[in-house]
């Protein structure tokens, strides 16, 4: 084998690869979005104080914040067997990249709640909005701008995370180079192959979500759009 | 084929798994950030080459899936030695993979580190390392605690998928008490369980510090 | 009978009693300033008004409605009490038009052309037709307050509260929210103001207070009050005030 790499046996099944990456990005994107609408319940239960929900959300989201993803993953595809529930590895992995998003989500959320100013509050009862309509039109909008950059590190950490799923059979980037590899024996070269993939893919999407940023909430997201990940402080991976 | 049962016996096993995730989490820990600590001076550096070897670094680690990192690591090594070590592979990943986000951590940390701080040590005529290391990095050591101790939790969990690449750590130890009882249910919640336990005094101790830091 | 009638209003924060039974009573119609040092009590009591702050005892009645702590009162006793505050509090993600036009399209369950209607007009009383769509970001601080006050306005109520509204301003902006402060007073607008614009107060309300500590120490006719102050407190605010 020596120091001669061949990427030739790899790049010829780059369909296989493309296909497979699409897999990934479609998990993303369906955690993604039913996580963030999850938190706009979370955000609610959070700025109304609806205390047996705030309960339950903390010890959901220190449960996620906790454990490995991995682990998260193995009980749901092989414990949920034992109890008579037979997920496909797809479902399985969608469940559980959508469950473990949504208790970052949650976290953010109410981060996102706490920041809105308790003036606006004020300005909201003195006009004698209830509780309820002030959350829709005074704190969730802001709330949601005012995190969207922790939003968009944690998304792009799931996508990371995603490759995971291989480990339950799930038909995704990681899982399919792992057979090309074992199909060519050229493992390290599908891994460069595919960790150059993962990182375009990482960047292609953080350029999105910025540009859905600019949309959504204007152009002072584009000053907040940096280069440099800072996912560390933003509760990093899975 | 023996069935156990899912009993003490068996959660007592998947404790052996604990000093190897601690074991590789300090290895990460050491070695990572010893290299972490070289890149996060050499982003803030004002030498053109250094900085942009360091933003490529930290922005390449960061941008790949930890289990890849591992499985780019275990067959490069696979390319020269023949039999490659699980631990090895494991702990030069982790240390990898911790290096980058600690760049990361300590480069915010330095840089919060006001300015006037330099320019303070500049108008005393300090050298500049002398200002770095008297000056400048004590202070960022105290802002950089809380987030660093923080992300220890995710080297923690992160470690999980050494056991991918066959290192025998907590999640190793459940897949093959698995394998044995056919308790998966049972087995991976107890995984997850002391994954919890080891977890969330970090996660705990973090926030305090942080509060702590908003305080001082 | 009263717009405003407040009996002995108590109100303390833990061991710090910030208020020590004040009472108070304003006539439709009428104009009542609040002046006092940070501290002396002034803001807390204006927001015991329209129930932002509980009080401990005593009474207040105002627009028609008792001030209770039950949220559904004082949603309703809100209605007919606006209140424009020192910071603005302008919701930034919506424009002057939308802030103004939020409260009557939600509370009083206007349509969108009516709502429209009804902000052309309050914004037009505030002389900012022109801005109706600009987003709070791209207007001046004056701007901002008049476009509160425009907010405050569109839900027609029978008094309004004003809370040092111009002190977060620069001095050549306090100005044109000075001159809206006017018309309304001039178009018969029941209005319980706390400011530190001692002229200003003279000019246009009917009755000024002087809180210290807790306590009302003056209060009478504005020239009485702020021309021939008689309490020492009194004395030593208008010197340090007017400087």
């Amino acid at each position: 084998m020596g120091y001669d790499l061949e990427f030739r046996p790899v790049l010829a099944r780059s369909g296989e690869l493309l296909q497979a990456l699409g897999v990934s990005v479609g998990l993303t994107v369906f955690a993604a979005i039913v996580g963030v609408a999850l938190g706009a319940f979370f955000a609610a239960a959070f700025f109304l104080r609806i205390r047996p929900a705030i309960v339950v959300l903390n010890i959901y989201i220190e449960v996620m914040r906790n454990t490995p993803f991995l682990v998260q993953l193995f009980i749901l595809f092989f414990g949920l067997p034992q109890l008579g529930i037979h997920p496909d590895a797809y479902i399985a992995a969608l469940i559980a990249m959508t469950i473990n998003l949504a208790g970052y989500v949650a976290e953010i959320m109410r981060a996102g709640v706490e920041s809105v100013p308790a003036t606006q509050v004020e300005a909201g009862q003195s006009l004698g909005l209830s509780q309820m309509q002030i959350f829709s039109n005074v704190i969730l909008f802001p709330a949601v701008r005012n995190t969207y950059p922790s939003l968009c590190s944690q998304i792009i950490l799931m996508f990371l995370g995603s490759s995971l799923c291989s480990a339950i059979s799930t038909q995704e980037l990681t899982a399919v180079s792992a057979q090309i590899g074992s199909d060519t024996f050229k493992y390290f070269e599908v891994y460069i192959v595919v960790a150059a993939l993962y990182l375009v893919s990482a960047t292609v999407m953080r350029i999105v979500l910025a540009l859905i940023g600019i949309l959504a909430f204007g152009r002072q997201e584009a000053k907040a759009f940096k280069w440099s990940t800072g996912l560390a402080t933003a509760g990093v991976t899975t | 084929m023996i069935i156990h049962g899912f009993g003490w016996h068996e959660f007592v096993f998947l404790l052996w798994g604990i000093p190897w995730t601690i074991g590789l989490t300090l290895i990460a820990c050491i070695v990572g950030g010893a290299i972490g600590f070289a890149m996060a001076v050499a982003r803030i550096s004002r030498n053109r080459v250094l900085l942009i070897i360091s933003v490529i670094y930290i922005q390449v680690i960061q941008g790949t899936p930890v289990l890849l990192l591992l499985f780019l690591v275990y067959y490069f090594l696979a390319l020269y030695g023949i039999n490659v070590q699980p631990l090895l592979a494991a702990s030069v990943a982790m240390s990898l993979f911790g290096s980058a986000y600690f760049a990361d951590i300590w480069r915010g940390a330095l840089q919060s580190v006001s300015r006037h701080q330099w320019e303070a040590g500049e108008s005393l005529a300090l050298p500049p390392a002398t200002t770095f290391f008297s000056i400048i990095l004590p202070q960022a050591i105290r802002i950089a605690i809380p987030p660093t101790v923080g992300f220890i939790v995710q080297i923690v969990k992160n470690s999980s998928a050494a056991s991918i690449i066959g290192f025998v750590e907590l999640t190793r130890a459940g897949q093959l008490m698995n394998n044995l009882t056919f308790q998966p249910f049972q087995v991976f919640l107890s995984v997850a369980a002391i994954y919890f336990v080891i977890c969330y005094p970090i996660s705990w101790a973090s926030r305090i510090l942080e509060k702590r830091m908003q305080h001082a | 009978m009263p717009e405003v009638l407040a009996k002995d209003v108590k109100k303390s924060y833990g061991a710090l009693e910030v208020l020590k039974g004040i009472s108070a009573t304003v006539e439709t119609g009428e104009v009542l300033a609040l002046i006092g040092r940070s501290g002396s009590g002034k803001s807390t009591f204006l927001r015991c008004l329209n129930g932002l702050v509980q009080i401990d005892s005593g009474s207040i009645e105002i627009a028609g409605h008792a001030v209770q702590a039950d949220a559904r009162k004082l949603r309703e006793l809100r209605r007919d009490v606006g209140m424009v505050f020192q910071s603005f509090n302008l919701f930034p993600h919506l424009s002057a038009a939308e802030n103004v036009m939020l409260a009557p399209r939600k509370v009083l369950r206007m349509s969108k052309p009516q709502a429209w209607e009804v902000a052309d007009r309050v914004l037009h009383l505030v002389g900012l037709d022109d801005k109706a769509n600009a987003m709070p970001d791209q207007l001046s601080g004056g701007q901002q307050q008049r476009v509160a006050i425009a907010r405050s306005l569109a839900m027609s109520p029978k008094v309004m509260l004003f809370d040092e509204v111009t002190s977060a301003l620069d001095p050549e902006l306090t100005g044109e929210v000075l001159a809206v402060l006017e018309k309304l007073a001039s178009e018969g607008t029941t209005m319980v103001l706390v400011t530190h614009e001692m002229a200003f107060a003279r000019r246009i309300a009917n009755h000024v207070i002087f809180m210290h500590q807790g306590v009302i120490r003056e209060q009478g006719k504005p020239d009485a009050v702020l021309g021939a102050p008689k309490s020492p407190e009194l004395q030593q605010f208008l010197a340090s005030a007017l400087k």
